[in-house]
């Protein structure tokens, strides 16, 4: 099982991938970092990436009724969904 | 550099270096919005392949990048003869002509025969499509405009939604699939760089250019001489 740290890891490194990061932000990004609407790097069409490289990295199906502001909000709700679609 | 080809549908638009080089190579660019964040990186790759002796081609298809038509006039089947007339543009002029295709630009890349298939990060239809409507989601806004579809500014035809959906790369005997490393989907070779077609900033990765040129040089140079 893996922990919700562990997916906070990931989905750092996998914003920093899609978004292309400099290290020093992808270092200071947290739980409490806003993604949607927060991040200037983070439009519409990079939400779109960024789900697809979730799917792809994590083994999930994202499904397209959850996509809303409140699961992109924060890094930390967006490892709170993913750990839920894993815990299934 | 600034070049046309002839296609059914009219003459369209293409960056072309080392017209008279024995083997060519042409370079399909991913689609849609991909296409854009790419375009820096399919320039550089053109120029590095033309450093090492290749004629390369990038054209544009019907709709997309510099072309006048617009794309709700286009269908799918109009860029899978706008990559054949490419193709046989450039067999007219060489021993061998390979494709190097990129993510969605995979789907095209069976549409006549070649020398050989080099792929990075291929795609399927259903999948960039989803991508698309996606981003629609994320803004909020599904929008229909008449008959078209205005996916993430894409106004495309429904037909032309439909065959994209069913689009698949073809199985070739001649191919070599190359992903990036943290891509578990199957492939040939792997390599270290960055999903640039992601990128909302275009995003630039001199170190995976030059890997990409190296591996496509290198399997143009075993399929041109096999």
């Amino acid at each position: 099982m893996i922990t919700s740290s562990a997916i906070e890891q990931q989905l750092g490194i996998i914003l920093a991938d899609v978004l292309g990061l400099s290290p020093a932000r992808a270092q200071s990004l947290s739980r409490a970092t806003g993604l949607f609407g927060a991040m200037p790097e983070l439009d519409s069409m990079s939400v779109a990436g960024l789900l697809t490289e979730i799917e792809d990295r994590f083994h999930i199906i994202v499904d397209d009724e959850d996509v809303n502001g409140d699961m992109l909000e924060t890094i930390g709700s967006l490892t709170h969904y993913i750990a839920a679609k894993l815990a299934r | 550099m600034n070049a046309t080809y002839l296609e059914p549908g009219g003459s369209e638009h293409m960056l072309s270096v080392g017209e008279d080089a024995a083997t060519q190579i042409i370079l399909l660019s991913p689609l849609f919005e991909e296409a854009n964040r790419m375009r820096k990186t399919l320039v550089d790759i053109l120029h590095g392949l033309g450093a090492l002796g290749f004629g390369v081609v990038l054209p544009d298809m019907p709709g997309m990048g510099e072309s006048v038509k617009p794309i709700v006039d286009s269908m799918f089947q109009d860029w899978q003869a706008a990559v054949r007339a490419v193709v046989d543009g450039r067999r007219a002029r060489a021993q061998a002509v390979l494709i190097a295709s990129f993510r969605g630009g995979a789907l095209l890349d069976a549409a006549a025969p070649t020398d050989g298939v080099w792929r990075l990060a291929e795609e399927t239809g259903a999948r960039l499509l989803r991508d698309l409507s996606r981003s629609i989601l994320a803004r909020g806004q599904r929008n229909r405009a008449g008959n078209d579809f205005d996916l993430a500014g894409y106004a495309l035809p429904p037909l032309f939604v439909d065959d994209l959906e069913k689009a698949l790369p073809q199985p070739l005997t001649k191919s070599r699939s190359v992903r990036l490393h943290q891509d578990t989907n199957e492939a040939d070779a792997r390599i270290q760089g960055a999903p640039l077609w992601r990128r909302a900033e275009p995003g630039e990765d001199d170190v995976l250019t030059q890997a990409i040129v190296n591996d496509i040089a290198d399997w143009a140079r075993v399929c041109a001489q096999s």
